[in-house]
């Protein structure tokens, strides 16, 4: 027999929430965001010492976006009342958060690759491509390998 | 008793119940968030790639942004989360005036939100930090970062935000029709508090993108290659 509307509205899903409980979310949320503003003063490149030193940058990233992930979670699982949804809502709304890591799974392509093929390029001549790294290249307009990247497109005229 | 196609009744003639259907309706707004993730996801993607390819010219150009207006505008999509989540609670409470007053409060936020951000575009384009042939070449302005590089920058700044904001504006248009239909009380969203949870689902979303987009563009840690040393 199917439930009534009325009796439905006594079910979990149709939970009233008392205010206090939503106040207390956003309060977490604003301790994190003070905590992130905090977090991108403290340079761990500077605290680390030595070699350790150039890790620092993505120990500030990762606390920066992991501090994120957990306001997201916050706002997902109380606002967006995902911790008192079913079970097939609960699947569903992960599935956009386990596809986008496999978006990033490019990455693995994108640094097993030490060659961009570029305009001109002589095959099988490495000097002709463009290195590809993961990591900095900002001084690769000092690179003499790079001397003629900004015209590698002759048609752009833009830069 | 049953609720089968009843006139008076919430519940839609292909449901069980009214839980059955909401449930149905959150999984449906689920998947459209689903695609969201994925649309904002590919930027997120080339953000990643480039932001590691230049960590520090894109520190020198994230330099010119306002970290404080940024802050604010964090703060301020978090308020207006609270009072969306207040609103959708309201709404089951069928408390009509306070769902308006509320979802008029959340519009009012997404309105200084996209003046804030008015400010912040006008500024930049005053100063030519669009990308295009007239992108700025004053090294002040760039902070001493190499024009190619700070024009990938500026062009995901432009974009991820601008795409953020096209968000924030067709959310704004949205609530207004829902505080119109409450006004007019309107039986699709007096009857069951499901199209305003719905609505304040993608709210929520719109404040979740941002959440990521404040640490990434305006609180970016000082890189090793600008720090110098071995």
């Amino acid at each position: 027999m199917a439930k009534s509307p009325l009796h439905a509205a006594e079910g979990h899903a149709h939970e009233i929430h008392p205010v206090s409980m939503y106040v207390r979310t956003a309060l977490i949320l604003a301790f994190f965001m003070v905590l992130t503003i905090v977090a991108a003063q403290v340079n761990f490149g500077e605290i680390l010492t030595g070699h350790n030193r150039q890790y620092g940058y993505y120990v500030n990233n990762l606390v920066a976006v992991g501090i994120a992930a957990i306001k997201a979670f916050i706002v997902v699982m109380f606002f967006m009342h995902l911790k008192w949804a079913s079970s097939t809502a609960k699947v569903w709304a992960l599935m956009g958060f386990f596809f986008l890591p496999v978006l990033f799974s490019v990455f693995c392509d994108y640094g097993t690759r030490t060659h961009e093929q570029v305009d001109g390029w002589i095959p099988g001549q490495s000097e002709t491509a463009l290195p590809r790294v993961i990591g900095s290249r900002d001084q690769e307009h000092l690179d003499p390998r790079f001397a003629n990247d900004q015209n590698r497109n002759p048609k752009s005229s833009l830069y | 008793m049953s609720a089968h196609g009843h006139a008076d009744s919430p519940v839609k003639f292909q449901y069980e119940d009214i839980d059955q259907q909401n449930d149905t309706y959150v999984i449906g707004m689920w998947s459209f968030m689903v695609t969201e993730i994925m649309f904002f996801g590919g930027l997120f993607l080339i953000y990643t790639l480039y932001r590691m390819n230049y960590q520090g010219d894109w520190w020198k150009a994230h330099e010119h942004l306002d970290w404080r207006l940024g802050g604010i505008n964090t703060a301020n999509l978090l308020v207006s989360s609270m009072l969306m989540a207040l609103a959708v609670r309201a709404a089951q409470l069928k408390d009509r005036i306070k769902v308006m007053t509320l979802l008029s409060m959340v519009v009012a936020c997404g309105g200084l939100f996209m003046a804030i951000k008015y400010v912040e575009y006008s500024g930049k384009i005053v100063d030519h930090l669009y990308p295009g042939p007239s992108f700025t070449t004053n090294p002040e302005i760039l902070h001493g970062a190499n024009l190619n590089h700070a024009q990938l920058f500026y062009g995901l700044y432009f974009g991820m935000t601008g795409l953020h904001g096209v968000h924030v504006i067709v959310g704004m248009l949205i609530i207004s029709f829902l505080i119109k239909f409450w006004y007019q009380k309107k039986k699709v969203v007096t009857e069951d508090y499901i199209p305003t949870e719905l609505i304040g689902l993608y709210w929520h979303f719109v404040d979740i993108v941002w959440i990521f987009l404040y640490p990434l563009f305006y609180l970016m840690p000082k890189p090793f290659t600008v720090l110098g040393g071995h």
